[in-house]
């Protein structure tokens, strides 16, 4: 799942809730899965290592390797 | 020539010197063929009053005419024009009325080389717009939440220096991935062309194409064809970020976005992490407040709920019924003793008029019934023989007796 959907999706649920129309059933069912998203995209910002590479090219292969910055 | 002299050669409208020069100037401004036009020539006769206004003249092998460039339009320039300078000016043409001659007002002069290129910019760039390659149509979205940014610029440039320092900064964990390339000087836009391809085909969010500040032929290379193309060509959103702010290239009008720099293009690209953490702690704040608060009303309403008087006092449910019951069966009781008097006395009367019709109250009137002395009741004559027995029946008692003759009635 996209970072973006799973925002779309968050705010969908808290406004549901917010607005106190849905069952206390559903309510649950409804904060259980906003939590689950929540944790989806803090993995989703934490995945990415940071790391800087630079292409180059080797024959007709492009290839990646570390880039230090001086 | 006074009033009558004109008009005894019949001629109607005078115009004064003044007039007729008014008149064309409105007539050469009005003519857009000779309104803001490029026109190329040499500077000659270069004067330049207390550095305010520039007169000279602009004449090319066997032709010249007048130029003027006021203080407005000069003070920009990043160049002293002299004698014998090719330029390339863009201007009005128009007519100086004290004089009456034509002339062209400058509002903008480049000397020949720079003039060439932007000529060639000028060109290209209706080519392109005409192509439709600059409509809003073909502009991709730049994502918001960009896993891996790539970026198109060389090793080392300022610009990428730039890049990462705003992208570390504002994410500390992106990923990028560089696709070097020489940016300027002859020969480098087909290196940026493959820069950008090869880019295209990794797995980044969003391209970032760039290169600092510099003169008009250092950024060239942007205002080429197929850098454009290329740019145009790639599946992947790019943002141009060449030159300084000023500085609007082809790169610029075709890339799905421009920044005015590196730096605004790292800030365009890369969502700030601090502020996106903060966002989801927000929304699961919320997500939290809104499911204790429907907890707390679905609590209160139950509460609400068990204080009804039905729960109080379950008994009250029948009540009502009850009543009706009662009722009802006080109602059932009083229609069924009616209809039983009714029977009664229906029952009555028929048993009074079944007596009157008895042959009891017809016998108590002097009637007599006569049987055979099998108890069958005669009613002919010719029933009866003579010596038959008979019993006859009256209201008292009865009588045996043996008939001694039959009389039949003549009537029937």
């Amino acid at each position: 799942m996209q970072f973006e959907e799973a925002l779309d999706e968050l705010e969908i649920i808290n406004e549901k809730l917010e607005r106190n129309q849905v069952s206390l059933e559903d309510a649950l069912q409804m904060y259980e899965r906003g939590m689950k998203l929540i944790e989806h995209c803090e993995n989703r910002l934490d995945k990415a290592k940071g790391e800087i590479k630079k292409l180059t090219e080797e024959g007709c292969n492009t290839k990646m390797e570390d880039l230090d910055i001086k | 020539m006074n009033g009558d002299l004109l008009e005894n050669e019949g001629i109607k409208n005078v115009y004064t010197v003044r007039d007729l020069n008014v008149y064309v100037k409105s007539l050469l401004r009005r003519d857009e063929n000779i309104q803001n036009i490029w026109v190329r020539g040499e500077i000659s006769n270069f004067t330049h009053y207390n550095n305010r206004h520039m007169y000279f003249e602009l004449k090319d092998e066997d032709s010249i005419i007048k130029c003027a460039m006021f203080r407005a339009s000069n003070k920009s320039l990043d160049f002293t024009p002299e004698d014998g300078m090719e330029v390339l000016c863009r201007g009005d043409v128009g007519l100086y009325i004290p004089n009456g001659k034509y002339q062209l007002i400058i509002n903008e002069m480049l000397p020949e080389g720079k003039g060439k290129l932007y000529l060639a910019y000028e060109k290209l760039k209706k080519k392109l717009a005409e192509e439709g390659l600059f409509e809003d149509k073909y502009k991709k979205l730049i994502p918001r939440f960009p896993e891996k940014i790539g970026v198109v610029t060389s090793e080392e440039a300022d610009a990428l220096r730039d890049i990462i320092t705003v992208t570390k900064r504002r994410f500390p964990n992106m990923d990028i991935v560089l696709s070097p390339t020489p940016v300027q000087g002859k020969g480098a836009a087909p290196k940026i062309v493959e820069a950008i391809n090869r880019l295209d085909k990794q797995n980044v969010d969003v391209i970032i194409v760039s290169r600092g500040g510099g003169s008009l032929e250092d950024l060239w290379n942007f205002n080429e064809e197929v850098v454009a193309r290329a740019i145009f060509d790639a599946q992947t959103p790019i943002i141009s970020a060449v030159g300084h702010e000023t500085d609007l290239l082809i790169s610029d009008l075709v890339a799905d976005y421009r920044a005015p720099t590196p730096s605004a293009a790292a800030e365009m690209a890369v969502p700030e992490k601090d502020e996106l953490l903060l966002k989801l702690n927000e929304l699961k704040n919320r997500a939290g407040n809104a499911l204790l608060n429907t907890v707390e009303i679905n609590e209160r309403n139950l509460k609400n709920l068990v204080k009804r008087p039905i729960f109080q006092r379950p008994e009250l449910i029948l009540e009502e019924p009850t009543q009706q019951l009662d009722e009802l069966k006080i109602k059932i009781q009083k229609n069924i003793e009616l209809f039983l008097k009714q029977k009664d006395q229906d029952f009555k009367r028929k048993v009074e008029r079944l007596r009157a019709l008895s042959p009891e109250s017809t016998m108590k009137r002097g009637y007599s019934v006569v049987l055979t002395d099998k108890d069958e009741l005669i009613k002919s004559v010719d029933e009866v023989e003579i010596g038959d027995k008979l019993k006859v029946m009256m209201t008292d008692g009865k009588l045996k007796a043996i008939t001694e003759e039959v009389i039949k009635s003549k009537k029937k």
